[in-house]
C-alpha cells in the first residue's frame, strides 16, 4: 500500500500486531489507551459500518424509488391520490390513498403484486400495503404516524376531508 | 400453542358466524370475520408443517415468503378488516361479501387444501 495520501501529509501507521498501546484523544479530549489490535479492529469497524450506511442509503433510495415508477406507471393510476410511507414497529407501512371514498376492491389484487414484488426485490425493507380513502390526518394517525411519514407520491389534499361522523 | 385441528375449529366456528350475520347491516364485522377465519386456516397450515406465527407481521412474512399464492387471497381481507376496525368512517357493503367472503375466501381454503391439509 502507498505512503502518499490525498493531503500529502505522512500518514500515522497503526499496525494491529503492534505491541505498543495506543493511546487515543478523541474532540472532548477524554483520552483513552487501547492495544493497536483493539485500535485497528475498531477503525476497521466504523469503516465497515460507514460503508454499510452508504450502500443501505442507496439501497433504500432504490426501494422508494421504485414506489414511485411503479405509480407512474399503475394501470389504476387514476384510484391513487397519494403514497405515504411510515416506520412502525415491525418495518414500514405503505399506505395507498384513493381519492374516492370506500373500498377499491378493484386494486387489491395489484397492491398484493407490488408487495410481493418489494419482497423480492427489497427483502430488508419490511413492508405492509395498506389502501385507504383520503382521510384527515387524525384519522390517518390511526394507522401510521404521519408526522414521521414520507409522501412518496402525489400532493397533499389542500383542505383535508372533513373528519367522518 | 393450538394444534391444527384446533385452528381448523376455531376458522369454522368463525365462519359459521358469517351465515348468522347481515353483511349489508354489519360489513366491517362481516369483513373482519371473513378475516380472522382465514387467519385461522393460515395457522393450521403453519402448524401442519410444524411452523407458526406469534403476531400479525410474522404471518404475512412467512405467507410472502412460503405461500405467495395464499398472502393474495390473505392480504386483502387483512386490508379489509385493519380499515373496518380503525377508520370510523361507514365501510359500505357493496363487495364485502362478494368479493371477500364469497371470493377469497373459499379461494384461500381451496389453496390450503392443495398443500395437502384437508379443511373441509
Amino acid at each position: 500500500m502507498s505512503d502518499s495520501t490525498r493531503s500529502g501529509i505522512q500518514p500515522l501507521h497503526l499496525n494491529s500486531g503492534d505491541k505498543r498501546e495506543v493511546v487515543v484523544t478523541p474532540a472532548d479530549q477524554d483520552r483513552f489507551v487501547l492495544s493497536a489490535k483493539a485500535a485497528a479492529n475498531a477503525c476497521k469497524s466504523a469503516v465497515d459500518r460507514e460503508l454499510e450506511e452508504k450502500e443501505w442509503q442507496e439501497y433504500f433510495k432504490n426501494f422508494l424509488n421504485s414506489i414511485v415508477q411503479w405509480a407512474d406507471n399503475w394501470e389504476f393510476k387514476s384510484e391513487l391520490s397519494r403514497i405515504l410511507v411510515a416506520p412502525c414497529d415491525a418495518g414500514l407501512n405503505l399506505t395507498i390513498v384513493t381519492p374516492k371514498s370506500g373500498h377499491q376492491y378493484q386494486i387489491e389484487d395489484s397492491l398484493t403484486n407490488l408487495e410481493l414484488d418489494l419482497f423480492a426485490k427489497y427483502p430488508k425493507c419490511i413492508l405492509r400495503i395498506v389502501q385507504l380513502p383520503e382521510l384527515p390526518t387524525e384519522s390517518l394517525d390511526a394507522f401510521f404516524k404521519v408526522e414521521t411519514s414520507i409522501q412518496l407520491y402525489g400532493d397533499s389534499p389542500e383542505t383535508p376531508p372533513a373528519s367522518a361522523a | 400453542m393450538a394444534t391444527v385441528q384446533k385452528h381448523l375449529q376455531q376458522a369454522r366456528h368463525n365462519e359459521s358466524l358469517l351465515q348468522k350475520l347481515s353483511s349489508t347491516e354489519f360489513p366491517d364485522w362481516y369483513g373482519t370475520i371473513a378475516f380472522y377465519s382465514a387467519i385461522h386456516y393460515v395457522e393450521a397450515l403453519f402448524r401442519h408443517f410444524g411452523a407458526s406465527s406469534h403476531d400479525h407481521r410474522q404471518r404475512e412474512y412467512l405467507l410472502k415468503e412460503s405461500y405467495p399464492a395464499i398472502f393474495k387471497q390473505y392480504r386483502p381481507l387483512l386490508n379489509w378488516s385493519m380499515t373496518a376496525r380503525y377508520d370510523c368512517s361507514k365501510m359500505k357493503h357493496e363487495g364485502v361479501k362478494a368479493d371477500l367472503v364469497d371470493a377469497r375466501l373459499p379461494r384461500l381454503k381451496q389453496l390450503i387444501e392443495d398443500q395437502g391439509l384437508k379443511i373441509a
